[in-house]
């Protein structure tokens, strides 16, 4: 009888939804249909003014009635009920082969030994609940991904886990399959990535929902972690540099541990630090002194109790640059700076500053020349003479001293070359220099103030921001409590250029306060504009801190400070072979992927050149592989090298030219079976948490495992139907608009109605 | 010659001609009463060209003390001439200071003079070597003959007992850093540059040949120069004398220049 009247069994109406097939504009003609209808009523009671009100409201009724139902038949309304097919849906089950999974962090041992009592073929009671609903498919995936049949194939091995590529490569392998979700079973751990992030839109996009099960404690009890270390990728040959390494404990707070650091197993550092709760930063001065490319390992001696030792030990790459840099130093009028800059760098091999002082009008006085020609004509007209410079520093030099052209040229020097540029302070120099309108304003890390002070003159005790404890141009010390002490008694300099405000975006080091003046003054400043830095020193006399009477004769505070600095300004100058690795260490078997980027001999893009990159192995073999340009990005070249032993490695760039071969500086990675995996393996939840609800799917504990089946039955994908049935034509619609309009017309009749 | 170099050359003899019209009333043959020192005048100008005071003898005129020697005319006829000839921002008073004054490292060029008579303290030559050691460039000027020679030296191994005195070679910077100078000249005092021009001798004592000597530091840097048996100091005291031989005072402004821009910017 339902389904007579209905059209349809009960039991779709239960279980489906109402739909309507209108579109969202039809919608706004319901507001126009009940205004229709009011007027129909209204105009017919008006016109029987005086019947009774009880007819008035049951006509009212019987006639509101019969329009609803038509109204709903018009909508044309649609049940909208899903139904299963006969064949079974497919999972997709993912499962982590990589080291970190024999941590042994679980309640049934190792993570490895949870994945087996889930999954194994006999008693896997995760798998076989799986197996009697859907029809599961297995995977692999480590630093590659692998279909494969059963538990047998896994040995936990692996040095990575690529969970991107995982998912990328089983959602490829299912395309066109009826799939209900993808299971993750495995720690999350450094899974983390850009790549990532895109296989989750996809996913999301698909409709793939994904359902991880998380294995592993997300916290160790008792561990010790150097979690990162962050060096400069180069430096040159003497410089100091600072490691920031940051220590993760879990465990041992409040203890000492000490943080050793070694260069080819040559002890460079030792320092003692004291746990914190958590995870702490630790800034680590060394000192470089040996060139070529250096791999530091930093190291924490493994506690009693610890549940990881493998993770207690680090290393960092760092190319020592034993090049001669050079520095054009221009001074617009001859100022004792010049001759205490070139004073407190001359015995540092790996700068070398020429100097070019404009003496009188149109007279250019020039020192720390390598021939008789260069800078003959004074500042460099033509590109390819000042970019065979690292750095610039531009003392007092009147803006009216450098054309339009040059300043173009000094602004692509630092954007495009990435050269260094060092604004010093003097009468002629920043806003009463007429810098202010220049383009080299645009390029400064300070906002010149539009008037021009000539007259101003104070002298200022210079001291350090926040900023410059940890800068490294800025330690006058070997540690950092001695280096605050030395600038704290310093001298205090003369400024004659007021510079109050910074650009966004650029960090203040130096700060130049004076009794009568509460508000600082900069000092010096910074910021990178392109590829280059650029430096802003609006001081007019640092040889001061050389000079002075208070300035012991052995205090190296000023030649210290102008060789850091300047290294500082010119180590991160890009070269014209630039070789960039992925990875510093990966794992065996893995593949590291090799880009370059060269210039020519006037710095822009090489686009033709023929680049190779030397690969020595472990054992000392050489391996040249050709490197491919770039498809769209000029000057870049690309290769892939899989790396099948474990060990060190060396990298280095060559390019073929007609007169020479042009080498890059040398780069080092290693290879190891574990990769990096022993670093980060706690369970991340977060991630595999965020990977579920990015994909619609949900994520499971290990103990909660047990319900995931249930929770794929819900799932909206897989291989179900969805069916939609119309609704307009139901008989007890047409029923009931006939019994509506047949009860009015009875009323009537039996009222004496018209 | 370069054309820009003859051009300086010509603004020189020019402004020779200039001070000498400008200032005659000043120009009296003797020394001028010696004034106190100033105060440091603070840094608000690059350069400052301080003159050293000495202990030692004094001098046989008014009992001054002989590093005060053609001071303060001297310094201020020479600073007119280097601010108009290069672009050295000068202040232009003299401005003399005791070697043990804590300010005197704030002035690294220093001049002195008539080093023949300098005796000094301890804490002056404690001081001395500091300023050198620390990047002073001392310029010594007018002391003649022998024995004056020995007196300095003796004073100068008692400063920097390390180092010893040497000539500087004519292709040195310090001749050429503003102009091309060829050789060393001998600038007599005004006396005898009256005669100079008739075929008088130009020399004191036994000081017949002029040397431009100096002393360099461990690194090569050149930390003092000497001006002996020539008298650079009163060519430009007496630029302005129409008596005084226009060429000395030419060579002695040039000289005098090179060694400022030489002081600043090595």
């Amino acid at each position: 009888m339902f389904e007579f009247l209905f059209k349809y069994p009960a039991a779709d109406f239960a279980a489906g939804r109402f739909v309507s097939l209108l579109d969202s504009w039809q919608w706004l003609l319901l507001p126009l249909a009940a205004a229709l209808a009011v007027f129909i009523l209204f105009g017919t009671f008006r016109l029987r003014a005086r019947t009774r009100l009880l007819d008035r409201a049951a006509l009212a009724l019987l006639r509101g009635g019969a329009l609803a139902v038509l109204a709903f038949s018009l909508s044309q309304p649609l049940l909208e009920v899903r139904s299963r097919t006969p064949q079974p849906g497919v999972v997709g089950v993912l499962v982590d082969n990589s080291l970190s999974m024999q941590l042994a962090d679980t309640d049934d041992g190792t993570r490895a030994d949870f994945v087996r009592a889930a999954l194994d073929a006999a008693d896997g009671d995760l798998l076989a609940e799986l197996r009697r609903r859907y029809d599961p498919r297995l995977f692999a995936y480590g630093a590659e991904t692998r279909r494969v049949e059963d538990l047998a194939a896994l040995d936990f091995t692996d040095g990575a886990s690529n969970l991107a590529q995982a998912l990328a490569s089983a959602r490829a392998a299912l395309a066109g399959e009826p799939l209900a979700g993808l299971v993750i079973i495995g720690d999350g751990a450094a899974a983390g990535s850009a790549a990532l992030d895109e296989q989750l839109l996809a996913l999301r996009a698909d409709g793939i929902p994904v359902y991880p099960v998380g294995v592993g404690e997300t916290r160790y009890r008792r561990d010790l972690e150097i979690s990162r270390v962050s060096l400069p990728k180069r430096v040159l040959n003497g410089s100091r540099v600072t490691a920031e390494v940051a220590l993760r404990q879990q465990g041992y707070a409040g203890e000492t541990v000490e943080i050793l650091v070694e260069d080819d197993s040559r002890i460079l550092h030792k320092q003692t630090v004291t746990l914190a709760a958590d995870e702490q930063s630790v800034s680590i001065p060394l000192a470089t002194d040996e060139a070529g490319a250096r791999r530091l390992e930093f190291s924490v001696t493994p506690r009693d109790g610890e549940q990881l030792g493998a993770n207690n030990r680090r290393a960092a790459a760092l190319a020592v640059d034993n090049r001669r840099l050079r520095v054009l130093y221009y001074e617009g009028e001859p100022r004792f700076e010049m001759k205490f800059v070139r004073r407190a760098v001359a015995a540092d091999d790996n700068l070398g500053v020429t100097g070019l002082i404009r003496t009188a009008d149109a007279k250019y006085y020039r020192v720390g020349v390598d021939n008789r020609a260069q800078l003959r004509d004074g500042f460099p007209n033509e590109r390819d003479e000042l970019f065979a410079y690292d750095a610039l520093i531009l003392g007092s030099v009147d803006i009216t001293l450098l054309t339009r052209a040059q300043q173009q040229m000094i602004v692509d020097f630092v954007s495009e070359r990435g050269g260094g540029l060092l604004l010093l302070g003097g009468r002629r120099a920043f806003s009463e220099g007429g810098y202010r309108d220049s383009l080299l304003h645009a390029i400064s890390p300070v906002v010149m103030p539009a008037q021009a002070r000539p007259d101003f003159s104070r002298s200022s005790r210079i001291l350090p921001t926040d900023a410059a404890w940890v800068h490294p141009a800025l330690q006058l010390a070997d540690s950092r409590e001695d280096s605050i002490a030395r600038w704290q008694t310093l001298p205090p300099l003369d400024i004659v250029n007021p510079i109050r405000q910074l650009k966004p975006g650029a960090t203040l080091l130096l700060a130049a306060s004076a009794a009568a003046e509460d508000e600082p003054l900069v000092a010096m400043a910074w910021q990178r504009y392109g590829r280059g830095r650029v430096v802003a020193f609006p001081v007019q006399n640092s040889w001061l801190w050389q000079m002075h009477h208070e300035i012991e004769l052995e205090d190296q505070s000023h030649e210290r400070l102008w060789r850091q600095l300047l290294r500082w300004l010119v180590e991160s100058v890009p070269q014209r072979l630039e070789l960039t690795l992925s990875a510093q260490s990966l794992p065996t078997g893995g593949t590291l992927r090799l880009r370059a980027e060269a210039l020519g001999a006037d710095f822009t893009p090489l686009t033709d050149g023929e680049l190779v990159t030397i690969v020595t192995a472990p054992d000392g073999s050489e391996q040249s592989l050709p490197m491919a340009p770039h498809p769209t990005l000029p000057g870049i070249y690309e290769a892939s090298l899989r790396v099948t032993a474990s060990g060190d490695y060396r990298a280095q760039l060559e390019l073929g030219t007609d007169e020479q071969i042009l080498r890059g500086a040398e780069n080092r990675f290693s290879a190891a079976p574990a990769g990096d995996e022993h670093f980060a393996s706690e369970l991340d939840q977060a991630l595999l948490q965020r990977i579920a609800d990015e994909t619609g799917g949900r994520y499971f504990a290990a103990e909660d495992a047990g319900s995931l089946p249930g929770a794929l039955d819900n799932s909206q994908r897989g291989a179900w139907t969805l069916a939609r049935h119309e609704l307009w034509d139901m008989p007890i619609l047409f029923l009931l608009l006939a019994t509506l309009l047949s009860i009015e017309w009875a009323w009537r009749r039996w009222r004496g109605l018209p | 010659m370069k054309p820009a170099l003859s051009l300086h050359r010509l603004i020189l003899l020019c402004l020779s001609l200039a001070l000498g019209t400008a200032m005659p009333a000043t120009a009296q043959d003797s020394a001028e009463t010696v004034q106190p020192p100033t105060e440091p005048p603070g840094n608000s100008h690059e350069f400052y060209f301080a003159r050293g005071i000495y202990s030692g003898e004094f001098d046989d005129y008014d009992e001054g003390g002989r590093w005060a020697i053609d001071y303060p005319k001297a310094d201020r006829q020479f600073l007119v001439a280097l601010e108009r000839l290069s672009l050295v921002d000068a202040y232009d008073e003299d401005h003399a200071i005791e070697l043990t004054d804590p300010g005197l490292r704030r002035f690294p060029f220093l001049y002195t003079v008539e080093v023949g008579s300098m005796s000094l303290s301890e804490a002056e030559t404690l001081a001395l070597r500091n300023y050198l050691l620390a990047g002073g460039f001392l310029v010594i000027d007018d002391f003649w003959g022998s024995w004056a020679w020995q007196e300095f030296s003796a004073q100068m191994q008692k400063v920097l007992p390390d180092h010893t005195i040497v000539e500087i070679p004519p292709e040195h910077p310090v001749f050429h850093v503003f102009y091309n100078i060829d050789e060393v000249v001998q600038v007599p005092n005004l006396r005898l540059g009256w005669g100079a021009d008739a075929g008088g001798p130009t020399h004191e004592y036994d000081g017949f040949t002029p040397h431009l000597r100096g002393i360099f530091d461990d690194d090569g840097r050149l930390m003092v120069l000497i001006n002996w048996n020539t008298d650079l100091g009163d060519a430009w005291e007496w630029a302005d004398h129409p008596r005084y031989p226009l060429r000395f005072s030419t060579y002695a402004l040039e000289m005098g220049i090179n060694f400022v821009i030489y002081g600043m910017t090595h």
